[in-house]
């Protein structure tokens, strides 16, 4: 799964403690989830867009997930 | 470097000092009754119950990705603790003179090398084997998502 975490965090100006800190989590998780390394729960990828103010979709997206239309 | 809000952060610290407090008497109290013959079984029972609570309280200080680490590292180390234990099961088997060797480890510490503390020993190994994988794991784990 691609996130766009690094970068809304760069917008902010936000360094990965204070994302850290507002997410209730350890710097470690985050630079986890940015890097890719550990795909979010459900609860915490909602509380993550819940602090950037964004729709879920609009940060995290399936790169290898093909999702058909229905007809 | 802020790790975790401060209030959680202090928690975990303190649980995790604590927790590992409580190990280090449980070893004291072994190496007491070892040497001076003192009865600990009743403190050392006792305090392997706060061992117990303070894991609790400090396994809910973790965050998910924290958690998860310690699930895989405990699925993978547990596992590969158990071939470790069924590879020296094999290894005694085919050189006895193994099994000898320990044996006379146990001579020196235990004074004896009686069924009973055989039957220890082999309480003893597995998880220690399984402790030993654990803590690779976790650390390995741990490290590259720092």
């Amino acid at each position: 799964m691609r996130n766009r975490l690094k970068v809304l965090r760069a917008e902010r100006n936000w360094s990965q403690a204070d994302l850290a800190d507002k997410l209730d989590v350890s710097r470690q998780s985050v630079n986890a989830i940015e890097t890719g390394k550990y795909d979010p729960s459900l609860p915490l990828a909602f509380k993550i867009a819940t602090v950037f103010g964004l729709p879920i979709e609009q940060i995290f997206s399936a790169d290898d997930i093909v999702v058909q239309a229905a007809e | 470097m802020s790790v975790l809000p401060s209030s959680q952060n202090k928690r975990r610290a303190l649980f995790t000092g604590a927790m590992f407090a409580a190990i280090g008497l449980l070893l004291v109290f072994s190496i007491a009754s070892r040497m001076f013959g003192a009865p600990m079984h009743i403190p050392s029972t006792l305090v392997l119950f706060a061992v117990g609570v303070l894991a609790v309280l400090q396994f809910n200080t973790l965050d998910e990705v924290a958690k998860q680490a310690h699930y895989v590292a405990w699925y993978w180390g547990g596992l590969i603790g158990l071939a470790g234990m069924v590879l020296l099961t094999i290894a005694i088997d085919v050189a006895p003179e193994t099994f000898s060797l320990i044996q006379n480890v146990m001579m020196q510490w235990f004074g004896k090398a009686d069924a009973q503390t055989n039957f220890l020993l082999g309480l003893i190994v597995t998880p220690t084997l399984m402790m030993l994988a654990f803590f690779s794991w976790w650390g390995v784990y741990w490290l590259r998502r720092r």
